[in-house]
């Protein structure tokens, strides 16, 4: 694996993201679109009086204020994820770019009947390191999931500290069903360990002799790395 | 005169009520389904004339329940209604079968046009195929019956 490739690999997943957020935002506007119209059919209909649909435009009314709270959501979330990538280091909250990534892959978890559920530990230290890059990683940890769990399952993510670095844990809930058993260790392609390299992060295998899922623990680089 | 039996499947359920709702206060009768094992267990009974469908959805996705309805029932004309468009999944629809294809969000009068031609198509192949098999050349009548 090449620093191209990895390039190439990187790109690959803003693209995939990218992709998937723009349908969820077309799903939120085409909702919008759908439940506005039927207001404005049932206002056609009714003329003056109102009061026979005030019920049904009242709840077409929520709906829509939902769905733009959600694409409004998603697109705060876009923001921050393009502008993860203004620098190639720089100091972040491992909670935010966690959450950010967890937003945007929601709608393939839902795909495959999948949950995922998460946990922020809001003591942990800022870190100085490349968000993008791990941000990559961790989307090529979490793939797995998505081939060894049935359906109606649950990623737990989670964060916490120890000592200076922030451990990122994905596990598969105690109800979850497993499809095929997990490789040990964890499988990871070669450009999820570069980038695991890069980030100079190292995976744990999780302390739960039947846990399924990682560890990745991941520090502040060192002042040498800060261009 | 028979009515048109329309099926909307998507997975997003207040898309597809809604959308459902409107249509028929438009006059399209219609049912919905809310992923692709729904969608094809419907079809197997109801045999709609129409199917409103998206492509992303969980279980068996929108290729999957196209590839599978046009083997069955080849008549039944399927318009893609998705928002998760590119244009390798457009060439892939239409070569499986696909009447149209259309993105999200789509002005609901354009829609109702869309369905009112796929369904004009369906009885334009539909009498042809019948005119074939009363003139006693039923392949001629498969091959309409499969839209070609």
């Amino acid at each position: 694996m090449t620093e191209d490739e990895l390039r190439l690999a990187h790109l690959a997943f803003i693209g995939r993201l990218l992709a998937g957020l723009s349908h969820e935002n077309k799903n939120h506007l085409a909702i919008i679109n759908e439940s506005a119209g039927l207001v404005q059919d049932l206002l056609s209909l009714s003329g003056k009086n109102l009061a026979g649909n005030s019920e049904k435009i009242g709840k077409m009314l929520n709906l829509i204020a939902e769905r733009v709270d959600k694409a409004n959501q998603m697109t705060r979330f876009l923001s921050r994820f393009a502008h993860r990538l203004d620098a190639s280091l720089s100091s972040f909250s491992v909670n935010e770019v966690v959450e950010e990534e967890v937003a945007l892959i929601e709608r393939l978890a839902r795909q495959q009947n999948i949950e995922i559920a998460t946990s922020f530990d809001p003591q942990i230290p800022a870190l100085y390191n490349s968000p993008s890059l791990l941000q990559f990683a961790f989307y090529g940890l979490l793939l797995p999931f998505f081939t060894l769990l049935d359906k109606n399952s649950t990623i737990v993510i989670s964060t916490t500290s120890a000592g200076g670095a922030v451990v990122i844990s994905a596990l598969a809930s105690a109800t979850s069903t497993i499809a095929s058993p997990p490789a040990s260790p964890w499988p990871v392609d070669d450009s999820t360990q570069m980038a695991i390299s890069r980030l100079g992060a190292s995976l744990q295998a999780p302390e739960t002799p039947f846990g399924v899922g990682f560890k990745l623990i991941i520090s502040s680089l060192a002042s040498s790395s800060r261009g | 005169m028979k009515q048109m039996k329309v099926l909307l499947v998507d997975d997003e359920e207040s898309f597809v009520k809604t959308l459902s709702e409107r249509l028929k206060m438009r006059d399209l009768h219609n049912e919905v389904a809310f992923d692709g094992e729904q969608a094809v267990t419907i079809a197997d009974g109801e045999e709609p004339d129409v199917m409103v469908l998206d492509l992303k959805m969980p279980g068996i996705d929108g290729v999957e329940v196209l590839r599978r309805v046009k083997q069955r029932y080849p008549h039944i004309q399927v318009i893609i209604l998705t928002g998760h468009g590119t244009d390798r999944d457009e060439e892939e629809v239409r070569r499986l079968g696909a009447f149209d294809y259309l993105q999200k969000p789509v002005p609901i009068d354009d829609l109702v046009v869309r369905i009112k031609a796929a369904y004009k198509n369906k009885m334009e192949l539909t009498m042809a195929a019948a005119a074939f098999a009363e003139a006693g050349e039923p392949e001629m009548a498969q091959e309409f019956l499969k839209g070609n």
